[in-house]
């Protein structure tokens, strides 16, 4: 075919076929094997299962629904707030700094009553930040 | 073909749904077949991947959003599932998906299903070495006739880029055709 070095011309030769072969009656076969395969009852116990789901998703979205507004509102509507709560959220949103700017000379003269220091605790503070040490002892 | 929107109604309804899908595997199941075949060469694998497809197309009917041609939507699906098919096979044997592409070739001279003479094989050689996407295009036009536009939806490549592409396969197959 090639022997008197004629070149190929995929555009302007005979077309190269690919040379497959088809088992007779495959496709004939092929139709009733395929519709067989789909799912006719897959279909079905698709749509039911879909429908029965979304019908237990809605339920299960109610309760939790309910269950978190009741929550919600015997949370919120208790009114008073608790010390703890109040602490919780100074310690989370002020800081020191800001805690002493708001305190008065009662306020501290209350605090430094409140506090009981004895000699060993001021001690044993002291030497396990040792560091420290010296400056307060230079000063 | 009947007006596509209502062949795709057709083919969601429940009532109509079956009758539709037969419809549709008699009209589909040669070209995608010949499709496939030129990608994965082995019949009895052509028609697994045949299966796949149709499969894969039923099941997301639901999905297929109208905005390509249902016959391109199912050529995309077909090149996906032969490509993904040879990568599983070149995975499973532990080798890269090249030499198992060399080893189909070389298995056609003994397959019952392949009587290509000595130039169809040498073309199927020839095509073995392009880059995926080259012979994709390349078996795409000239084996199925497929209009550039067509090939660009199924691939979603430009009308361009593809006509380079085949230029290039074009080339690249005639002189591995003119070596000797």
């Amino acid at each position: 075919m090639n022997t008197n070095m004629k070149k190929f011309d995929l555009h302007n030769d005979p077309k190269i076929e690919t040379g497959f072969k088809v088992p007779e009656h495959y496709f004939e076969d092929f139709e009733a094997r395929i519709m067989q395969q789909l799912p006719e009852q897959e279909v079905k116990v698709i749509s039911l299962w879909q429908r029965r789901s979304v019908w237990v998703s809605s339920v299960a979205a109610v309760a939790l629904l309910a269950f978190g507004l009741t929550f919600y509102f015997n949370y919120t509507s208790k009114g008073s707030l608790d010390e703890t709560t109040v602490e919780n959220y100074l310690a989370s949103n002020m800081t020191s700094y800001d805690l002493i700017q708001e305190l008065d000379q009662n306020d501290i003269q209350e605090l430094e009553n409140s506090l009981v220091l004895n000699d060993d605790a001021v001690e044993s503070y002291l030497s396990e930040n040792d560091n420290d040490i010296d400056l307060y002892l230079n000063e | 073909m009947q007006d596509e929107k209502e062949f795709i109604a057709d083919l969601l309804d429940p009532k109509t749904q079956n009758e539709a899908f037969r419809k549709l595997v008699r009209e589909y199941q040669r070209p995608l077949y010949n499709h496939i075949r030129t990608i994965v060469l082995n019949h009895d694998d052509t028609d697994d991947v045949l299966q796949n497809t149709f499969v894969k197309v039923f099941q997301n009917l639901k999905n297929f959003k109208g905005d390509s041609k249902l016959f391109s939507w199912m050529y995309r699906i077909a090149t996906n599932e032969s490509i993904t098919f040879i990568n599983q096979r070149a995975k499973k044997s532990g080798i890269s998906s090249e030499e198992i592409k060399d080893k189909m070739i070389n298995n056609l001279q003994a397959d019952v299903d392949y009587d290509g003479d000595e130039i169809q094989l040498k073309l199927q050689k020839a095509m073995a070495i392009l880059p995926e996407k080259q012979q994709l295009v390349f078996k795409m036009k000239y084996f199925q006739e497929l209009k550039y536009e067509d090939i660009s939806e199924i691939l979603g490549t430009s009308v361009g880029g593809l006509k380079a592409s085949y230029f290039h396969a074009v080339k690249k197959i005639e002189e591995f055709l003119n070596a000797d």
